[in-house]
Order: structure tokens, then sequence, then C-alpha cells
């Protein structure tokens, strides 16, 4: 057997195989073969049917054409062990099927050319990687995080006071009624808006909760006392018919409660830890932020040097594997939102669209992810890093740990831990090599992430949607 | 008494040719079988045959086939009747029966 190769773009390879002429001729006499002992003709038993009433009655063209596919499955098979290529995905015929049942005749040889995916070579720059420059935020340890996880559990730990001595002031939980009625042309109450309305709601009096403006006008207010505040919505508030309206609100303060908070003493300590004073509770935390810090800044510095790590990349990769990526992708994706508590084949049912979408808008993020796998792939075999068998067993066991009484694929846990600790390592000495400038926490991702008041906003619209008990 | 054969008809006499187990076992004899019709008298199948395929007949076999009921609704009938018959060629004389092999 002759076979050519052809590089595609894509990664993939063309083949043209020869197919010698007795091989085409032992294919064919099989498949007529099988046909007469399985084929059914009327007036003749099964099996019993002479070969040229079987040619005749199935004609030449289909009898080849069960031939050419069986030919052309053997011998791509044959191909490719012969050439050794690293064949993924399925391959496509590139000559005309028609024609060639046209060609075929099982004396003669013949020429077929197939296309398929290869596994991808990693193509860059050599030693491109030694040199990396990326940017990457530091986040830093400040002494504020401590306090503010204290006072986080200071007020999970409180405890509410009814108040009725005073009116409402900023920090209280009032318990409200409320109601939104239409500016009528007068500045009086208008029409009713009976989308928002609740009773019994409780606001956390701070800035930035509830609709904006609300709050302000609730704190001093006095208990039973009923009040009429302006609001305009915010533009982008999700009620269609409110949003960017002038409302008032009636607002009917039913109870304050003001949260008292423990005192920051030695038996909060044992309270919320199994430490005994605080001062080892301050130690420990301390030692944690800090650890977290370090940790995080070194997850940002990765995760920049594999991005650049990817776009070092300059190869093709082949469609199936790309496909592959992305239906992992949004198995991922799925699969979170199931953990959320939606039900993704309710989500999934209301069309195909929706995931073919969910797929197109994951194809960037999966090439990027190929690309640098490929990339610590190739690094990892330039450098010859590779794990030691004593990692992947230690690693290994604390997952059959973690895992336990959970099925578990042995192969496939190897697999993992080997390339999770072959990729850990590969960045760890990319980041020595590395030109990692780092900048101060924000100042990167400012672009995508809203600004801190769009992020108050959300929580209103939260705490209106929820109009439940919260906290 | 012999019958005058007419020859507009005769290639209306046969109907078709039997392709089974059977026939095909007796091609080996340089027999071919066919179908015609009930009032083809074995000359004139002689004649037929002799007349399309440009062969030379040695010998004609005739069968009535048994009649075969066909109901249709609620009234039982009868399936047109054939005659089969078995027409032995002279050696080396055959009828292409399997075209395009």
């Amino acid at each position: 057997m002759k076979v050519t190769q052809e590089k595609l773009p894509d990664s993939q390879v063309g083949l043209e195989i020869e197919i010698p002429a007795t091989a085409s001729k032992k294919v064919y006499e099989n498949v007529v073969k099988k046909l007469t002992r399985t084929v059914n003709i009327p007036g003749f038993r099964r099996g019993k049917v002479p070969r040229a009433i079987v040619i005749q009655r199935l004609g030449q063209s289909y009898i080849k054409a069960t031939a050419i596919e069986e030919l052309i499955d053997d011998s791509i098979k044959a191909a490719v062990k012969q050439e050794e290529l690293p064949i993924i995905g399925n391959f496509s015929l590139r000559s005309d099927m028609e024609n060639l049942i046209q060609i075929f005749d099982p004396e003669a040889p013949l020429t077929i050319k197939v296309a398929a995916d290869v596994f991808p070579e990693a193509e860059y720059e050599p030693e491109s990687y030694k040199k990396i420059t990326a940017q990457a935020e530091e986040i830093e340890y400040s002494a504020d995080a401590v306090d503010q996880w204290l006072k986080g559990e200071q007020e999970k730990r409180a405890t509410l006071v009814p108040v009725e001595d005073r009116p409402a002031a900023l920090g209280d939980l009032a318990i409200v009624d409320y109601a939104a009625f239409q500016v009528a042309e007068d500045g009086q109450a208008g029409e009713a808006i009976a989308e928002v309305k609740g009773s019994d709601f409780e606001v956390t009096l701070e800035d930035g909760r509830f609709v904006a403006g609300i709050v302000d006008g609730i704190v001093g207010m006095a208990v039973d006392e009923t009040k009429l505040i302006p609001v305009t919505f915010p533009e982008d508030y999700p009620l269609e018919a409110v949003a960017g309206e002038d409302v008032l609100f009636e607002i009917k303060l039913k109870e304050i409660k003001f949260r008292e908070l423990p005192e920051l003493d030695d038996d909060f300590a044992e309270d919320v830890s199994e430490f005994e004073t605080m001062a080892e509770l301050k130690a420990d935390l301390e030692k944690q932020f800090q650890e977290q810090a370090k940790q995080r800044t070194d997850d940002n510095i990765k995760a920049a040097i594999k991005k650049k790590l990817g776009e070092l990349f300059t190869g093709d990769l082949p469609e199936t594997m790309i496909k592959q990526e992305c239906d992992r992708l949004v198995a991922q994706t799925a699969m979170e939102l199931e953990r959320m508590g939606l039900d993704v084949s309710q989500l999934f049912r209301q069309g195909d669209d929706m995931l073919q979408t969910l797929k197109d808008n994951s194809r960037p993020e999966a090439i990027a992810n190929l690309k640098t796998d490929l990339m610590i792939g190739a690094i990892a075999k330039e450098e010859k890093i590779q794990p030691t068998e004593a990692e992947v067993k230690e690693r290994c066991d604390e997952l059959r740990q973690e895992f336990k009484g959970e099925k578990i694929d042995e192969s496939r846990l190897v697999n993992f831990v080997e390339s999770s600790l072959t990729e850990s390592k590969v960045l760890d000495l990319l980041k020595e090599w590395a030109d990692v400038e780092l900048l101060p926490e924000g100042s990167l991702s400012q672009t995508e992430e809203d600004t801190p008041d769009d992020d108050a906003e959300e929580e209103a619209i939260v705490d209106v949607e929820a109009t439940s008990d919260e906290e | 008494m012999s019958k005058v054969i007419d020859q507009r008809r005769l290639a209306d006499l046969i109907i078709k040719p039997i392709v089974t187990e059977k026939a095909t076992l007796q091609l080996e004899d340089n027999k071919y079988v066919f179908d015609v019709r009930p009032e083809a008298t074995k000359p004139e199948i002689k004649a037929a045959i002799e007349l399309l395929f440009d062969v030379k007949v040695t010998g004609v076999n005739t069968a009535r086939m048994p009649r075969r009921k066909k109901r249709v609704g609620r009234f039982m009938g009868f399936k047109a009747q054939v005659k089969r018959a078995v027409v032995t060629l002279k050696e080396g004389d055959s009828i292409q029966l399997f075209p395009d092999v």
C-alpha cells in the first residue's frame, strides 16, 4: 500500500492511499460472498442464490459502493498504522464517492483521498517561553481584612433589639410596608403600581440598599409613621414598567430593630472559632489572610503566564479538539448551573439554539485553553519535566481519600494527576523565568468589572426582589 | 390436423422468464423456464422462442399451473392462469438471462 501525506490547514492531514488490485479484488469478492449468503430474493432460499443473480438483482453500483466503503475503512486504518499518525476525530473522504464507484474496478488498483484531524504540533518561537513578560495583580494583605471578618462575624451573631423610643437611624433594621405610586401632575400620589408593593419587608438601613433614596427617607421616621418618599428608579431596573420613572413610595414604618453587636472579647473568640483568646484568633486570622493574599497573587501570576503562553502558540488547532473543548466547557457550565439549583434539562429543552449559542460563545475560551494546554505539553517535553512516581502516587491517594465511596476510573485518575502535576511544575518553572510585573490590586480588572456603584445597585435590586426574610 | 401458426401473436405468447432456484438449476441442462399464455401450444412456444431469442429449440415441456385463488372483498375469484413451459435448447445455444454481468 502506498500512502502519500500532505499537510492541510487546521491541523489536518490529507492522505492519498493507493490500494493495490489484489486488496480491492479480495474485498470485492468478500462483499459478494457475504451478500450471496445473506440476501433474500424471491424464488430462492437464502444462501442458495447464484452469484450472477445476486449481482443482477442488487445492481453493480450497490455492491461496488459497499466494497469501496469497506476498502476505505480498512485502508485508512492500515495507512494510519503504517504512517504512525496521531489521528484524532473522524476521517472525511475527499474524493467523490459517486466518481469512485464509477471508476472502481476490482481488477485494478484504486486511489482514494482522505483528510483527518491530527493531534496538533505545538508551534512557537523556540525559547520564546523563557522570556514571558506578563502583568499580574498583586493581592496585598491588609490588616483591614481581619477587622472586616471580625465585624462580619459580629453582625452574624448580633441580637436584634426592638427600638421604640427613638426614630430610625442608619444601621437599624426596619420593617416596613411599602407601595409605589405614579406621580400625578399635581405632585400628589397617582395610580398605584401593582408590581411594586410589599408588606413586612425588612430593610437594613445602610447606604446603597433598596432603591436609592428610600433609605435616606426612612431614616428619621418614627414607628407607625407613614411617609411619602419621591424616588427615581434607575434606568436599568429589572422591572421595565418603572425603570427610569419618578415614583412616590408610601412607606409605613412598622418596627425598628437595633442590632446589638457582641463584644470582641475572648468569649466571642471562643464562640466563633476553636481558639480561646482573642489574640490567638487574631494571630491565626492574620496568618490565614496573609497566606490567602500570597496564594491569590500566585494564582494571578500563573493565570497571566498561562494567557501569554496561549498567545505564543502559532499552530493550527483541529476542529475536533475545539468542538470537544467547547462541549466540555458547556458541560461544566451546566454542572455549575445545576449546583445553583437550576434545572438544566429544562433550560436546554427550550430549543437547541440555546445549546448552540452556548457552544459558540465558549469557542474563543476553548481555543485559548487548548493553546495553553498544548504549549504546556510542549514545554514539559522540551524541558523534560515530569512528575515523579512518588508525587503522583501521593496525590492520587489524596484524591482517593477525598472521593471515597465514589466510583473512580483509575487510569483516568492517574492521567489527570500526572497532567495537573506537570502543569503546575511547568508553571512554577515559567514563573521563575518570566518577567512578571506586579500591579496593585484592581488595576487590571477595572475595565472588566463594574464600578462599585453598580454593585450596590445590583444588591438593591436583589433586595427588592427578595421581598422576604433577608438576613 | 395441423394448426397454422400465426406469426404475429407469437411474441405475445411468452409472458416472462422464470428465475427461481429450480429454474437456475435447470439452466445447467440448457433448459429455460417461461410462463406462457395458457392457450399456447408446444409448437407455438417452440416457434416463439426460436423467433425471439434466435436459438434452436429441441424440446418443450408444458404444465398448467394450479389456479391461484384470489379474494377481492367478499368475492372469491381466480388470478389469471398461466402455463409454464420448460424449453430445452440445442447444445451450444443459450439465452442471456442476466445482462450486464
